[in-house]
């Protein structure tokens, strides 16, 4: 089958009357929790999770992939019109975007945010449509091995491109593997660290885990703040962007979808790492760099336009090789195994229904978002004054009933407890939760595979090196291990992160 | 400067990784070419034991000024006892008992309670979430003590 009559599937699927209200639904709700600062797209996602279950697989995850990109759009409204960032991928928006909004272009820099926005979501599903297939062929001869490498090169990653220590993030990803150790070993029948409690023999579910660790952490850290006071909201005059401001914008969101594809498609980076680096890349190329931090339209249209493609691009690895390169990529595996579909190389072909419904509906879902976010932008930034005070326990109350119905176990709900102490622990000590959740979900895969490459090499471990796809991962995750260490890479990631937040 | 983030951080992951190297030897090792259930926890443990003895040290040495900890216990202890009590009741008192109470136990996790406010919020979350969950998605619980 050529690529045509497949996006003629994908067409079928996607713009099925079901499936578009699916895909509204999905992107709406996506916008809704980008603009509330405090509710993300993981935690939204792991709540839904088990709610999909009667669905059908295409529909639910075209919905839970609405989330996640509708979040990244929402999240742009606020910060260029509140200055307040409602996800962390539009934490750079803030600085350019809203002192548009201040001069009075608040509606160009949200039409700049929208375009590029769709810019990069629609290459992001060319791109998808196009290498999916083909790494997808490519994925089915890769055997252990070469699986162990590119877990082990994800995790390093997720380590290295945090903010602050590469130590704390190799720490939090070693803790999420001890966390996935949880659970009886399926080869030899061994309980590990299950404490006696049978409850805890099957493992700890990702979905469960993330709630506590980001919902309820998040809770307990808002409420210790004082109330978040949101500033003036500027007004928006007029959407149209000025002749230059649309040619400045057109280079800028060329490369930040370029990189934020490159940056999307290896797993463990993601779309926060993206944004920032397409906003200090653009200043970097720019003739006039003393523009940016005073209202740069290439300082909105780059990190939008990154931060978009990285989310689409993000879905490559995870379905061609079923390995997940975030927490949210985690659980739209999740619920494709609800479904009872494995994750892997197999999926494109043995669910093409599912794979070009998915990749048609990406854009459709775009379009919805661009329509959904100009014309309505007044609402969202109305939903944006809700009071915490009914936040929190509405919160709260979708978080616990959400992790009941993952097994409908209430000690399910009590994990949950558990992982929100655990999280707020780790946050009030700045170790990043991101390679945590990494390592929570690779690190049983990761084991096995471990497991499975030293049977096949009868325990040379000279195995992973003899692969070039594999060796090729090793090599990259110790060349980042090694740049990272390096003192003066470090010096200059300092100064450069100083340098963003001056502005 | 036992206080500071970076110390205590580094030392609990220390002693944890301690912990599980050592419990992971009872799970048995066997030999390379058939990796026994102690060998990945034994190494995950090992790793995080010297890391994380590194990550204190360091702390300790530099004794950064940004490395205090503040914190609040009210918020911390109020979520999670109301989470861990829904999860206790569920079964015995119900759903709709069961809300009102996790809605009211949360609600103090937070400052300033209107009594009048405090009331509708039970009232509307209650009953917004019966209706989804319950009514909408059939979510298998009772609605009323047993």
């Amino acid at each position: 089958m050529d690529i045509f009559s497949n996006l003629e599937l994908g067409i079928s699927v996607a713009f099925s009357f079901t499936n578009i209200l699916y895909c509204l639904l999905g992107v709406t709700v996506g916008t809704a929790i980008g603009v509330l600062p405090g509710v993300g797209p993981v935690v939204t996602i792991a709540i839904l999770l088990p709610l999909t279950y009667g669905v059908p697989p295409e529909s639910a995850l075209i919905m839970l992939s609405g989330i996640y990109y509708g979040a990244q759009y929402g999240g742009s409204t606020t910060a260029i019109l509140v200055n307040l960032p409602g996800e962390s991928s539009s934490v750079v928006t803030c600085i350019d975007g809203n002192m548009m909004a201040k001069q009075g272009r608040g509606g160009a820099a949200l039409a700049v945010a929208a375009l590029a926005s769709f810019f990069a979501g629609t290459v992001g599903t060319i791109l998808l449509a196009v290498t999916g297939p083909a790494l997808a062929g490519l994925a089915l001869s890769f055997r252990s091995p070469e699986y162990f490498s590119i877990m082990v090169f994800a995790l390093v990653m997720s380590a290295a491109l945090i903010e602050g220590s590469m130590a704390k993030g190799i720490l939090m990803a070693l803790m999420g593997m001890m966390i996935g150790i949880v659970g009886t070993d399926l080869n030899s029948g061994v309980d590990r660290f299950t404490f006696g409690m049978p409850e805890l023999s099957d493992g700890i579910e990702f979905s469960i885990a993330a709630v506590g660790l980001f919902a309820f952490s998040e809770v307990m850290l808002q409420l210790e703040s004082k109330e978040v006071v949101v500033g003036p909201v500027e007004k928006i005059t007029r959407y149209m962007p000025t002749k230059e401001e649309f040619r400045a914008s057109i280079g800028a969101t060329i490369r930040g979808t370029a990189l934020g594809s490159f940056l999307g498609f290896l797993p463990g980076v993601g779309a926060v790492i993206s944004s920032f680096s397409a906003y200090s890349l653009e200043k970097r190329v720019s003739k006039t760099p003393e523009r940016f931090g005073r209202g740069a339209v290439e300082g909105v249209a780059a990190p939008e336009a990154a931060n978009n493609a990285a989310a689409q691009c993000s879905f490559i690895p995870t379905l061609t090789l079923g390995l997940p390169g975030s927490a949210t990529m985690a659980l739209m595996l999740g619920a494709l195994m609800i479904q009872n579909i494995t994750p892997g190389p197999e999926v494109i072909t043995k669910h093409p229904n599912l794979f070009w419904g998915l990749v048609v509906s990406m854009w459709l879902g775009n379009l919805l978002l661009v329509i959904l976010n100009l014309p309505l932008v007044g609402i969202w930034v109305r939903l944006l004054r809700t009071s915490y005070v009914w936040l929190f326990p509405a919160i709260v109350v979708f978080s616990c009933i959400g992790a009941f119905s993952v097994n409908n176990s209430p000690f399910a709900v009590g994990t949950t407890a558990v992982f929100g102490v655990l999280g707020y622990v780790f946050r009030k000590l700045e170790f990043p939760l991101a390679p945590l959740a990494l390592g929570l979900v690779l690190g049983p895969m990761l084991e096995e595979n471990l497991r499975r490459s030293l049977i096949l090499s009868r325990g040379d471990p000279m195995i992973f090196i003899s692969s070039p796809i594999s060796g090729f991962f090793i090599f990259g995750s110790l060349l980042m291990i090694a740049l990272m260490i390096m003192p003066a890479f470090k010096n200059r990631m300092a100064a450069a992160e100083s340098a963003s937040e001056l502005n | 400067m036992l206080a500071s983030k970076d110390v205590l951080g580094g030392l609990i992951f220390a002693i944890l990784g301690a912990i599980v190297s050592i419990a992971s030897i009872s799970f048995g090792y066997d030999t390379l070419s058939r990796m026994g259930p102690g060998v990945f926890p034994g190494v995950i443990g090992m790793l995080m034991f010297l890391i994380g003895g590194g990550v204190a040290i360091r702390g300790f040495r530099d004794g950064r000024e940004d490395q205090q900890i503040s914190f609040r216990i009210r918020p911390l202890f109020f979520v999670t006892c109301s989470v861990a009590i829904f999860a206790l009741i569920l079964r015995p008192v119900g759903l709709v008992v069961a809300l009102m109470i996790l809605i009211v136990t949360i609600r103090l996790a937070g400052d300033e309670i209107e009594f009048k406010q405090l009331a509708t919020q039970t009232i509307v979350l209650t009953a917004a979430a019966v209706l989804i969950f319950y009514y909408g998605l059939g979510v298998p619980l009772n609605l009323w003590p047993r």
